[in-house]
């Protein structure tokens, strides 16, 4: 462990001396080692470690927070005058219910590996060679627009003035590759493939390989008509949609705020029997679990939608505390130099019990989607999407007959998550998101008939 | 500070490089959020670190710290990090040619955000939510972001380009809701300067509430559009961020060189002849305007698309080099006066990061149209005014979410459309504008590319014969 968190303790006196009723000091260090594939060829290699902290002070209900990458004492005494001074601008919150008190964190496994720690950047380096030259030896139609191979360790600590004094590390290594095909004038949309782990178990030849013939698949071209259909989405394609509605929908501020549309909701049902979804902090060798939480709450499972009936949300302290819960552990903390927000931790979508392979087979007439371009701009309150689908891929008697361009869906995701109809075995992780391939059936679809 | 930097660059090439670059930052950080009639936080920060930046065996090395104490620890780190990518290296990485700069570059703020208090700003972007909750019992929320940053950044390279450029901008965004019954709408509104605090005084709340409280009304008794393919009108929010996202995305030289659809239709036509698209830095005010780029490259007006053909690119100094080095071997092959001259494209979200080929502020030129000459003779469409979100792809198809649609009936503006979006391939829809508007407006974005900066957008109104709308309603 660095020890840079040891030297910080003072800051929490200093800030109370200096007029803050509460005050709460985060403190993060991380190192990063990546290799990154830039214009079709592994070309360079960078490094970064840093460590900062982060300061909340509270003076009567009101927030004041600074920051800084330097742990110099004169450096952290301006961190505080400057915390308590923006405090002290802001206005007082009646409905403030103070930091949290001390819990202790929560037993979580598999998040650090000591080998990931250790790798050397020649070892990164030959990752990414096999990664790329995986793609490139798949076919002569693939380059790739975009690569990394990464190797990251990080450290938290945190501490308040009501005594809660928590920390932890963590280990991720991952690989991407991004690629495009082409055949004449003809090019495929972009495919990327990834592998993310805590451990240092990643697979750079598959990554590479399967990014590959991702594009190549889509190179072939299908017709689809305008209408409903069944529409499988890919982890990509779930992870974008789901980050711009469900989350939204989920998150406790936005409930109480009646800015979701399950505000009131609760025990109702929400979605097709066959979606289980949990949010788990605690979830081993997940990329989102830790011991605490951005506000040093320790994480935890729990249940979100449970056989399409809705669960329960994602609360941090405040927003728990407004609604009458307690804290869910889910104030997420992207670094230092960010206040804590609600956020997901690892949420998890209940695998099936048949492969991608079967859940294609069996298809009469439909879609896979594996990405969507533009679930930024989806109604988050209303759950209106109209998203492209690409690539987007048409499947007639269980077989693949190619890739469609134009695809739009143009659908209510709330709407969509009742016509769940089959749910997959291929668990993937990334991001916030744990999930295997969706089936949805009577997707409106809109295309471009040129 | 400067001497340190110096003799850090000249520590890098006594080990073996053969080109460093250094970039330095210390910018002071304000922002603040609030969520109906609470101020969530307030923030002020100071964020201060080096990044140091080799080739050496022909490969990129990186390394950054946030204490000139350990800058040459961070060079010595990059020069061994490129040893160890050069193993992999196929094609040795070379940088186009550039002048080489020694300049101080000082902004002179219309109104320094920094000498604007906390409280005032506080209390003037509270006013605004009160104002647009209190306007109607339908709105529901109000969430309100603003930050602002003002300091200085330097550039050191081994070439004997010095640059100290001072750095500013405010920037806002405010983010209402509505509800009646099951319908749900929601609006944003943004503005943000590179010169000062003095927008937000030529924007004062109470204008600022009413523009966002009518268009959020205005989406509550919005029509749903239909599905299919239709003639559009785009007003210049709408066109500034197809050229941004459906077209300037494939200009992005490292796009293109990475397959990306225009590679072999350099100096070809693309666009209808109507169609002229330029990336320019030196717009005054826009807020993607900026003197150096991170590469210390003058940045300048460059020209993408004239006449509906491509005749450049956006370029860094690698990316330039490798394009003059596909023509030189016949790998390529151009139109006369194609510019493969580095454009000052190269920018980094901080010093964290090296830079990437990224846009300023990107445009189509004005024609010479009217808005009323573009729907008169339009017997149904829809006129696009503002958008909620963009997304494109190397294979050229985009997508745009639209937050403010109008139908167009019988030549004449009509009922309000909500939740509209527009998709299509970026090239065939350029060849299928057939009216761009007399008028020009310029936009305040940001673009992320796995790194944020701060773009300008814009463009006159125009007008696309084609465009694949999906809507809710299935024709």
């Amino acid at each position: 462990m660095n020890d840079g968190a040891k030297s910080i303790e003072w800051v929490l006196d200093y800030a109370e001396r200096h007029g803050a009723d509460e005050a709460e000091i985060y403190y993060n260090y991380s190192r990063e080692l990546r290799v990154e594939v830039n214009l079709g060829q592994v070309s360079s290699c960078h490094f970064s470690d840093e460590q900062g902290v982060g300061l909340r002070v509270v003076v009567k209900g009101a927030v004041g927070f600074s920051f800084s990458n330097s742990l110099e004492r004169g450096k952290l005494e301006e961190v505080v005058v400057r915390a308590v001074k923006a405090a002290k601008a802001s206005k007082p919150d009646e409905k403030w219910r103070g930091l949290p008190a001390p819990k202790k964190p929560s037993t979580v496994s598999g998040i650090f590996d000591k080998r990931v720690c250790e790798i050397s950047e020649e070892e990164l380096v030959e990752d990414a060679k096999t990664m790329l030259n995986a793609a490139t030896d798949y076919s002569s139609k693939i380059s790739a627009y975009w690569g990394v191979v990464v190797s990251e360790w990080g450290e938290v600590a945190l501490m308040n003035t009501h005594g809660l004094n928590v920390k932890a590390e963590e280990t991720m290594m991952g690989c991407a590759l991004g690629t495009v095909a082409r055949d004449g004038d003809e090019v495929s949309p972009e495919c990327s493939e990834f592998d993310f782990q805590r451990r240092r178990k990643i697979n750079p030849e598959k990554v590479g390989r399967e990014a590959a013939r991702l594009a190549v698949e889509s190179l072939r071209k299908a017709n689809v008509e305008q209408g409903r259909c069944k529409v499988i989405l890919f982890h990509p394609a779930l992870h974008a949609l789901i980050g711009y509605t469900l989350l939204h929908a989920v998150s406790g501020d936005n409930v109480v705020r009646e800015r979701s549309p399950y505000t009131g909701k609760l025990g109702e049902l929400v979605a097709s029997s066959m979606l289980h979804v949990v949010d788990d902090g605690t979830l081993e060798e997940g990329l989102n679990t830790f011991p605490f939480d951005g506000e040093g709450v320790p994480t935890q499972r729990k249940e979100i939608i449970d056989k399409g009936v809705l669960r329960g949300f994602l609360f941090d302290s405040y927003w728990g505390g407004v609604a009458g819960f307690e804290s869910t552990g889910n104030a997420g903390r992207a670094d230092y130099a960010s206040t804590p927000h609600i956020s997901a931790t690892n949420l998890v979508v209940k695998k099936g019990n048949i492969s991608r392979e079967e859940l294609i087979e069996g298809m009469d007439s439909g879609l896979i989607v594996l990405d969507v371009q533009g679930a930024h701009s989806s109604n988050p309150v209303s759950g209106e999407i109209s998203v492209v689908a690409n690539p987007c891929w048409v499947v007639k008697n269980g077989e693949v007959l190619g890739a469609a361009k134009g695809v739009m869906i143009a659908d209510n995701f709330y709407e969509m998550l009742k016509r769940v109809d089959e749910v997959a075995d291929d668990v993937r992780k990334y991001s916030y998101l744990v999930s295997p391939s969706v089936s949805f059936s009577e997707v409106k679809v809109v295309t471009r008939q040129l | 500070m400067e001497d340190e930097l110096v003799r850090t660059v000249d520590y890098g090439l006594s080990l073996g490089a053969s080109y460093v670059e250094i970039r330095g930052e210390e910018l002071m950080e304000a922002s603040l959020e609030i969520e109906d009639e609470r101020v969530r936080i307030v923030e002020q920060g100071v964020d201060r670190g080096f990044s140091v930046r080799v080739i050496s065996g022909g490969a990129w090395g990186f390394a950054s710290t946030s204490s000139l104490e350990r800058l040459r620890d961070a060079c010595r780190s990059a020069v061994k990090l490129a040893s160890a990518a050069s193993r992999a290296v196929k094609e040795k990485v070379e940088l186009a040619e550039v002048k080489t700069s020694v300049d101080r570059v000082h902004v002179k703020p219309d109104e320094n955000p920094a000498n604007v208090g906390v409280d005032e700003k506080i209390e003037m972007f509270l006013e605004l939510g009160r104002a647009i909750l209190s306007f109607n019992d339908r709105i529901k929320s109000f969430n309100f972001n603003y930050s602002d940053v003002y300091g200085r950044k330097w550039y050191f390279n081994s070439d004997g380009t010095r640059i100290v450029q001072d750095v500013l901008y405010v920037w806002g965004r405010a983010v209402a809701t509505a509800r009646e019954g099951d319908v749900y709408a929601a609006y944003r509104e943004e503005l943000g300067s590179v010169k000062g605090f003095k927008v937000w005084r030529e924007n004062p709340p109470g204008e600022l509430a009413e523009k966002i409280s009518h268009a959020l009304l205005e989406q509550l008794e919005a029509a749903t559009p239909r599905g299919g393919i239709f003639p559009v009108v785009m007003g210049p929010n709408v066109t500034g961020v197809l050229v941004h996202e459906a077209f300037g995305h494939l200009a992005e030289a490292d796009s293109a060189l990475a397959g990306g659809l225009l590679l072999h239709k350099l100096g070809e036509r693309v666009a209808s002849p109507l169609v002229n698209i330029f990336d320019d830095a030196t717009i005054e005010g826009g807020f993607g305007s900026f003197k150096y780029d991170d590469e210390g490259v003058r940045a300048q007006r460059s020209i993408i698309v004239k006449e509906g053909r491509v005749v450049g690119l956006m370029y860094d100094r690698e990316t330039a080099a490798k394009i003059q080095e596909m023509i030189n071997k016949h790998h390529l092959k151009v139109c006369e006066g194609f510019n493969t001259e580095p454009t000052g494209n190269a920018r980094a979200e901080g010093f964290r990061v090296p830079p990437l080929v990224r846009m300023r502020n990107t445009c189509m030129a004005s024609g010479d149209w009217t808005l009323e000459e573009m729907i008169e003779d339009l017997s149904f469409g829809y006129l696009l005014e503002s958008f909620r979100g963009g997304q494109a792809n190397l294979d050229g198809t985009f997508q745009v979410g639209v937050q403010k649609a109008y139908e167009i009936v019988d030549g004449e503006v009509g009922r309000p459309v909500r939740n509209l979006s527009i998709s299509g391939n970026t090239l065939e829809t350029l060849m299928h504008v057939d009216a761009v508007g007399n008028d020009f407006k310029l936009n305040v974005g940001w673009c992320g590319k796995g790194q944020t900066v701060n773009v300008g957008d814009g463009g006159p109104h125009i007008r696309c014969s084609r465009m694949l709308v999906g809507g809710m309603k299935l024709e």
